[in-house]
């Protein structure tokens, strides 16, 4: 069921289809040269604060609160950044776990 | 490597479980009013506030009666005799704190009439519509050959009901018939709404480059709208069509720059105006004609 403002927000799975798309770009990345990893970390800022801000606009965020609740505030950020925090754990638990081989 | 291919089949199973349909999955068939009606989750109840809301009907939260009279500083009554309390028309949040003076151009009051058609009003007319389209239905028109493209315009036939009936319908219906006004100052663009950013792809097409919240005044008929239909605008967007936002199209632009950027001339600083928009509706439902040109290349079949 859509509300009188929530058809023009993206959903939880629209967020997630563009985290993963964006984790696994910077999964590709950060296997051609680690720091590339990196580099899509300005867009998920980007995207992750347009959206958290909205909920600063005046009657704005409280229609949104209203509407869909902090579960999907909380959930559509989650869903927004997680994928691409996996792939950035993962290569900075590479990049440790071959600087200690590398000094034993 | 391995490591990669393990990430990618663990955040393909997160989405495909994000995603998931009542064809894949049981679980996320859900109760009867389907995805998103009191939160994300299928399951949740009452937006998970029970002091706040109460679901009479199973299908979606409503706000208690002693949530609404707190704003209003009412003495609070909660639920009696396990009757669910009666539903505001409006919530007090939602009335606004309206300006004392009405805007005014060249010296005459500005007031708006929408009539499911056009927003017009102080010598000016801009396309608009309101509510879901109930149908649409799309005529391709005889194709131009140029070069290795062809062209043809596409029209698109947008039926839109304004009846009675269609106005209680909270998540689809136009706006109420009944008088609105909304605050010359609290313009929302780019500089302070990020849904009208043009770097959101994701809702600047619905939202446009502007909008006004439309606030209903206290006298309006809002009966059998359950106080949702508060949170309405007037704004632009690309499509036709809206889940009850008067929806300017393309006009929003213009309706700054001839309107509201007008009103704001004749301001003082810090000063602020309402402009009245009166909805009005037509008894018969009626068809909104929407073209486009529509390229693709040749082919030897010819499309």
């Amino acid at each position: 069921m859509l509300a009188e403002i929530s058809d023009k927000m993206l959903g939880v799975p629209g967020f997630l289809a563009i985290g993963v798309a964006v984790g696994l770009l910077s999964a590709f990345l950060g296997w051609l040269r680690w720091w590339l990893v990196l580099t899509p970390m300005p867009v998920l800022g980007y995207l992750s604060y347009g959206f958290l801000s909205q909920l600063s606009e005046p009657d704005f965020g409280r229609m949104i609160l209203s509407e869909l609740g902090w579960g999907y505030v909380t959930a559509s950020t989650s869903a927004l950044n997680a994928p691409y925090l996996l792939v950035l754990a993962y290569f900075c638990i590479r990049a440790a776990r071959r600087r200690g081989v590398n000094s034993t | 490597m391995k490591g990669i291919t393990l990430l990618t089949a663990v955040m393909a199973v997160s989405a495909i479980s994000a995603m998931a349909t009542p064809a894949l999955a049981m679980r996320d068939v859900g109760g009867p009013a389907g995805p998103n009606a009191d939160g994300m989750s299928l399951y949740q109840y009452v937006r998970s506030a029970p002091p706040n809301y109460v679901d009479s009907n199973g299908r979606a939260a409503q706000v208690t009666a002693g949530v609404a009279s707190q704003s209003t500083g009412s003495p609070k009554k909660g639920p009696q005799g396990g009757q669910p309390p009666a539903q505001p028309d409006i919530l007090p949040e939602d009335i606004g704190d309206k300006p004392e003076t009405q805007c005014k151009l060249n010296g005459v009051p500005v007031s708006m009439v929408f009539n499911g058609q056009t927003v017009a009003g102080n010598g000016h007319t801009w396309p608009a519509v309101s509510g879901r389209p109930v149908s649409e239905k799309t005529e391709r028109g005889s194709d131009v050959r140029n070069g290795g493209y062809v062209h043809h315009i596409e029209t698109t036939a947008y039926a839109l009901d304004y009846s009675k009936e269609r106005q209680k319908d909270n998540f689809a219906g136009p706006a109420k018939e009944g008088k609105y006004w909304i605050d010359t100052s609290c313009t929302n663009s780019r500089e302070n709404a990020w849904r009208h950013s043009p770097w959101n792809v994701v809702s600047h097409g619905a939202w446009g480059d502007y909008s006004w919240h439309l606030y209903p005044y206290e006298t309006n008929d809002m009966s059998g709208t359950k106080g949702t239909r508060g949170k309405l605008f007037l704004h632009g967007g690309d499509t036709p069509g809206s889940a009850g936002c008067i929806d300017l199209m393309g006009n929003d632009k213009s309706f700054k720059r001839d309107i509201i950027d007008e009103v704001a001339k004749t301001l003082k600083a810090k000063e602020r105006c309402y402009i009245d928009i009166e909805v009005t509706y037509p008894e018969k439902a009626f068809s909104f004609p929407v073209s486009k040109e529509v390229s693709s290349l040749a082919t030897p079949l010819g499309y």
